[in-house]
């Protein structure tokens, strides 16, 4: 049977369909799939050299000191007075970390700079000249390996606080902490200004305190001390307040944080009334602070005594001015006859109502 | 075709007259059984009246002040016919705060207040005679009917008032006055004003008639003029929405 005569059994079942592709057709799909693949990859590695590599995140890890005075927008932290006592009494070490978004092109070098109020640094170069007094370079490669940067710190150090004395100072400055690195977009790397780019992070030291108070009246009563208070300048950063009162003494213009043993009451407007613990036939010295935005306090304001004495309450008052009510659920008292023949009609007419309704 | 045509006519004859006959029961008076009323007024009791102008405590410890008190009634109707006439229930909420004095009379930081929650129960006459029958959007109320009033008088420390007693037990604070109250009113029908809501409110809701009204309340707590009572007796000028259902 010749090869091309269609046998018996090919008639009953079709034989499978062979297709022949053009000649070339797998080469021409293979070199296609590897030109989109060599350009994806080359595209991937080239990007982190494309100005797509820079810092995504800059944070001061387990700075928290005290809450609200974060700005994590601006990379920029507070460190106020209650802060900074804490600094004296803890030495907490804290972590700067910067991020980037992709890892690092080879041989992009970095440095670590602060830079303490008063002093210069440059945050376009990865070295610290002679000219840049006070500049403190923290840390530095030639290497960026990975990426996330941290370096951990004594915040004691790097703010150079070392008593407690120095956190009533009134001090008021900014340090600033850099990174600098190479810049991926530089095209020409060499000795310019754009070698270099850098990400900042700023530490506020806020140890200034605002403007006292003025205790203008307090006032007694047998469990309670209402108290009024007024500033010089209505030109206030916030309306926040505490009061302070003691049975022990209380002097004008101490710092608050070394005033121990008082209660204290916050407000938000100029005056309060204070009942916590109050106790009558008591004398209590009396005091205001005022707070700023950033939560330090005033010295204390001129300080009045407020001396506890027995009150009458409404119901007192009014048995004093010979009232007879005496209280009680049920009155034992002659009931005119009139008063009671009264409600005897009206208890009458409601049954009555009540019958004519059941009928109908 | 003629056929459609017809149909669509009747339908549109029919349509209007299915809401006029809508808008005719509306303004029918539908019978309700039950009525609630939340009612508002002044505080001011006649605590004072007896010292005879001579003293006034309540005034010195409260000021003046009339705080707005907030009740809420209950009526169930029994009888209907020229007018409906029922019996309802009330219960209220007062309280007035204040400073203290001191001994030498001058004003204290301390606080001070007295609570009252006045209970009533009332026969309810309602005469909508010409709401019914004259399509007249108003109805007239007279009420009258017995109080209790429990109340609490406090210190700085929003304990009950203690006041020590010249034997046994120091005087409590705190207790109840019965008395009685006759009242008028007028209701004003809001359903007159916007049917369509009305019939909406009576579909969905079970109300089937909403009132504005003004009711002036005589009351007299005082045990019944009892010679060891206080009086938190006042006349009032109660304003409110009452809901039949």
């Amino acid at each position: 049977m010749p090869a091309d005569t269609p046998s018996p059994m090919n008639s009953l079942h079709h034989p499978p369909v062979v297709r022949r592709l053009p000649s070339g057709w797998w080469q021409r799909q293979l070199s296609g799939i590897l030109v989109a693949g060599f350009t994806t990859a080359a595209l991937l590695v080239a990007s982190p050299a494309l100005a797509q590599f820079a810092v995504s995140e800059r944070d001061i890890l387990d700075l928290d000191l005290q809450d609200g005075n974060e700005d994590t927008s601006n990379a920029r932290w507070t460190v106020n007075i209650e802060d900074c006592l804490t600094l004296i009494d803890e030495n907490p070490e804290v972590t700067l970390q910067w991020k980037f978004n992709t890892s690092p092109p080879n041989n992009t070098k970095f440095a670590i700079k602060l830079q303490p109020p008063g002093s210069t640094c440059s945050f376009t170069s990865t070295t610290v000249d002679a000219d840049q007094e006070g500049c403190i370079l923290l840390s530095s490669s030639d290497d960026l390996n990975g990426t996330t940067v941290s370096r951990t710190i004594a915040l004691q150090s790097l703010l150079g606080i070392s008593e407690t004395q120095a956190c009533f100072g009134n001090d008021d400055s900014e340090y600033i902490l850099g990174i600098i690195y190479t810049n991926p977009s530089d095209t020409t790397p060499g000795d310019d200004a754009n070698d270099f780019v850098n990400s900042q992070i700023s530490v506020d030291l806020n140890l200034s305190r605002p403007i006292a108070p003025t205790l203008d009246s307090v006032g007694a009563g047998e469990n309670s001390i209402s108290v009024e208070w007024s500033l010089p300048s209505t030109d206030n950063e916030t309306d926040d307040y505490i009061v302070y009162y003691s049975e022990s003494e209380l002097v004008a213009g101490d710092f608050p944080e070394e005033t121990v043993g008082a209660r204290a009451q916050s407000a938000v407007t100029e005056s309060v009334t204070l009942t916590d613990g109050v106790q009558v036939d008591r004398t209590y010295n009396v005091a205001v602070v005022m707070l700023d935005s950033d939560g330090n306090r005033s010295v204390l304001s001129n300080v009045e005594q407020a001396v506890t004495t027995p009150t009458r309450d409404f119901y007192e008052q009014y048995l004093a001015s010979g009232g007879v009510e005496q209280g009680g659920l049920c009155s034992s008292a002659r009931v005119p006859d009139g008063g009671m023949m009264g409600a005897a009609a009206v208890l009458g007419l409601l049954w009555t109502l009540r019958r004519r309704g059941a009928r109908s | 075709m003629m056929k459609n045509l017809l149909t669509a006519g009747l339908l549109a004859c029919a349509l209007p007259a299915s809401l006029a006959s809508a808008e005719i029961s509306l303004n029918t008076p539908t019978d309700g059984k039950n009525a609630f009323e939340l009612r508002f007024s002044r505080f001011n009791p006649g605590i004072d009246d007896e010292f005879d102008g001579g003293v006034s405590p309540y005034a010195t410890a409260f000021d003046g002040r009339r705080p707005y008190n907030v009740e809420l009634e209950y009526d169930r109707q029994f009888w209907d016919g020229f007018g409906s006439v029922g019996a309802g229930f009330h219960i209220g909420y007062n309280r007035v705060r204040g400073n203290a004095v001191t001994e030498d009379g001058e004003e204290s930081p301390d606080r001070t207040s007295l609570t009252v929650i006045p209970l009533r129960a009332s026969a309810v006459y309602r005469f909508d005679v010409l709401h019914r029958r004259f399509n007249v959007p108003l109805a007239f109320s007279v009420k009258a009917g017995l109080d209790y009033y429990f109340w609490a008088a406090r210190d700085a420390k929003k304990n009950v008032s203690e006041v020590p007693a010249t034997e046994g037990d120091p005087i409590r604070g705190s207790g109840g006055t019965s008395g009685w109250h006759a009242a008028f009113g007028v209701h004003l029908l809001l359903d007159a004003f916007s049917p369509g809501m009305a019939t909406s409110f009576a579909t969905n809701v079970g109300v089937v008639n909403s009132y504005l009204f003004a009711e002036y309340m005589l009351s007299r707590v005082d045990d019944f003029g009892s010679s060891t009572s206080w009086s938190l007796s006042q006349n009032q000028l109660w304003i409110g929405l009452a809901f039949e259902f």
